[in-house]
């Protein structure tokens, strides 16, 4: 089994990254999970038809954490992505971190993952690793590999730089190790030059760079990823790449 | 009302387990919380620490703390103690803060081991569970970590699953166990965790046989049989019962796993640990075929060991319901129960249990085995008639 997260600043474009590669690793053959760890919830939208489906943490307010079941939060989307939202607590209140833990040890009390032996599972994580509970897709048992999505701008790299630096800094704990950064242009001045120079400073590698293309907002128009919407255009090649590249950094042999 | 508890106290919860199970092995145990509460760890739920220097500390976890996250500070403060001490092994144990917030305590222990070379567990632990679980988890970790496939199976080997003081007391009870298992021809290889030891935890899967003598033991007795094929039996010996030998030599004959249980019928009511409590029943039975006994379960009801109409009791509540029933008229159990106003028409036979009354009893604990049991299932038979 192959787990991924993915982090980067907010409004990156990492839920459209998340949600095509997971497209693009279904087709490959793979039985893939993806799991937005972001109390928005909206990371799986595209791949279920633009609609928002129940979070772990809207069951448990609904049901009680006695009564939810694998059919309340494990819902399958296109090509049988399964797909999970973490949820978070009313708006202004409560803790977003320690709901993504609840989250995640519900899926596990509940044995998602043995009982749908995913080949690959993706954790969609809210932009920063603010906290112990957004770290927790990176601890040991989650994600081996974290991927970070950002542009040229500033403040995207400037995260990018937090994240490598957290998780770098528990890699003694035998937490997970960065597969590299993904840049998702915004088309802004110099931009690769930028994100290559900053990449070196974190002393990482750039794994891919994804063009900015309309065929992405066109898709999420529709309610769906490129990769469902527009299999045969120039973007949905980027992703299928995309997802070669990061099977490749994770060792994955399937290729 | 439900969920409160008024007469009783709370059971030892899981962090006190982990402390206890982690007493022998010569290591440091550190409770990452507040602090104001060690006195329970050290003192209460564990008869073995009150009054003699211990080994375990807690961090001191303050509010910046938290907030911050400073694990450093919980590190440094460790590896310090540890300069002293020189220990064996470490456990890092969480509490309900902790929990909170998120922290990590298998990471933690990670970063602890990394740093010193010192063999370190964490826990994520919380209080909202009890000792059973919190012994449990530790003897599955250190089995995990250090318990190795053997070379070969030693002739009439067996390991003891489950002793501890919260459920033995520490009047002998563990050593007057081990002693008539080798009257019988038995050489005991492990002891968890009473006695134990790192080199025996190694040497665990060369066992013919595991005997979980607690629920504490099940689930590390369950590890075994799944990595190294060493099949248990679940039975305590009460005083002169040699059923659980008769057990024995049935599964180290089939191979096939076995515990003591009976279906649950009025009369007699037994709360305790669950296998000393099954043994119990089947003893009484043993002796007087006609008597019913139901085991009612506060702490660690395993299914494994439920007989049918056993009863997991949950809170205070869940007990006078039971009491007042009027299906009983002896209660084995701990002194405390006697204090509820529906036991006072039931006859009270004693058994203290360290879990629940701590060192209020500890002087009166009695010997399973022997003269001790044998008075307890006398007293048992004698109220039935």
């Amino acid at each position: 089994m192959i787990k991924i997260a993915i982090y980067g600043k907010g409004g990156i474009g990492k839920s459209t990254t998340a949600s095509n590669l997971s497209a693009a690793l279904s087709q490959l053959g793979m039985k893939v999970m993806q799991i937005g760890c972001d109390p928005k919830s909206d990371s799986t939208k595209a791949l279920m038809g633009g609609k928002a489906i129940p979070t772990v943490l809207d069951r448990i307010r609904e049901k009680g954490v006695e009564q939810v079941r694998m059919e309340d939060i494990v819902f399958r989307g296109f090509n049988g992505i399964l797909c999970v939202e973490a949820g978070g607590p009313t708006p202004g209140i409560g803790c977003a971190g320690r709901g993504i833990i609840t989250a995640f040890q519900l899926l596990e009390e509940l044995g998602a993952y043995r009982e749908f032996n995913p080949d690959v599972v993706l954790y969609d994580v809210l932009g920063d690793v603010v906290c112990g509970g957004f770290a927790m897709p990176i601890r040991e048992g989650y994600a081996d590999k974290v991927f970070v999505v950002t542009s040229g701008e500033m403040m995207a790299l400037y995260a990018a730089s937090n994240i490598v630096s957290a998780v770098r800094k528990f890699e003694n704990r035998g937490y997970a190790r960065m597969g590299g950064v993904i840049l998702n242009k915004r088309n802004v001045e110099d931009e690769d030059e930028l994100v290559m120079k900053a990449v070196k400073e974190m002393d990482s590698e750039l794994i891919y760079t994804v063009p900015r293309d309309k065929a992405v907002q066109q898709s999420e128009q529709l309610g769906k990823t490129v990769i469902e919407a527009l299999p045969e255009s120039e973007m949905s090649g980027h992703y299928r790449a995309l997802a070669k590249k990061v099977l490749e950094v994770c060792g994955c042999e399937l290729l | 009302m439900k969920n409160l508890w008024i007469t009783l106290p709370a059971y030892a919860p899981d962090y006190s387990g982990i402390c206890s199970a982690f007493f022998d092995l010569g290591g440091i145990s550190v409770v990452h919380d507040a602090s104001g509460c060690t006195g329970n760890y050290t003192g209460y739920d564990e008869p073995r620490w009150f009054g003699t220097k211990s080994k375990v500390f807690c961090s001191g976890l303050r509010e910046i703390d938290a907030v911050m996250g400073n694990d450093e500070k919980l590190l440094a403060n460790i590896i310090s103690a540890g300069e002293d001490i020189r220990p064996a092994v470490y456990s890092v144990i969480g509490s309900p803060v902790p929990m909170v917030i998120g922290s990590d305590m298998k990471g933690i222990a990670r970063e602890l081991e990394a740093r010193t070379g010192v063999p370190s567990f964490g826990f994520d632990t919380n209080g909202l569970h009890l000792y059973d679980e919190g012994i449990s988890e530790a003897l599955c970790a250190l089995i995990r970590r250090f318990t190795a496939k053997p070379e070969k199976r030693i002739s009439e080997g067996i390991n003891i699953l489950g002793t501890n003081p919260l459920d033995f007391a520490n009047n002998g009870n563990d050593l007057m166990l081990a002693q008539s298992l080798e009257e019988k021809g038995y050489k005991i290889v492990g002891k968890m965790m009473m006695g134990a030891s790192i080199e025996q935890i190694k040497a665990l899967a060369s066992a013919e046989i595991n005997l979980v003598v607690s629920v504490s033991g099940l689930a590390a007795a369950k590890l075994m049989e799944a990595r190294f094929g060493i099949p248990y039996v679940a039975g305590n010996i009460v005083g002169n019962s040699g059923e659980v030998f008769g057990m024995l030599e049935q599964t180290r004959a089939d191979g096939r796993s076995r515990v003591i249980t009976d279906k649950a019928e009025d009369g007699i009511l037994i709360i305790g640990e669950q296998v000393f409590a099954n043994s119990l029943r089947r003893a009484i039975k043993n002796a007087c075929p006609g008597a019913g006994v139901t085991v009612a379960l506060m702490a660690g009801c395993q299914k494994t060991l439920q007989g049918a109409g056993d009863v997991a009791l949950t809170d205070e509540d869940s007990v006078r319901r039971l009491l007042s029933r009027g299906k009983f008229q002896t209660l084995i159990a701990d002194p405390l129960f006697g204090e509820l106003p529906e036991a006072e028409k039931l006859k009270l036979i004693p058994l203290p249990h360290a879990a629940l009354s701590s060192k209020l009893y500890w002087d009166s604990a009695p010997h399973f085995i022997g003269c001790d049991g044998e008075k307890i299932i006398s007293a048992a038979i004698e109220s039935a008639k």
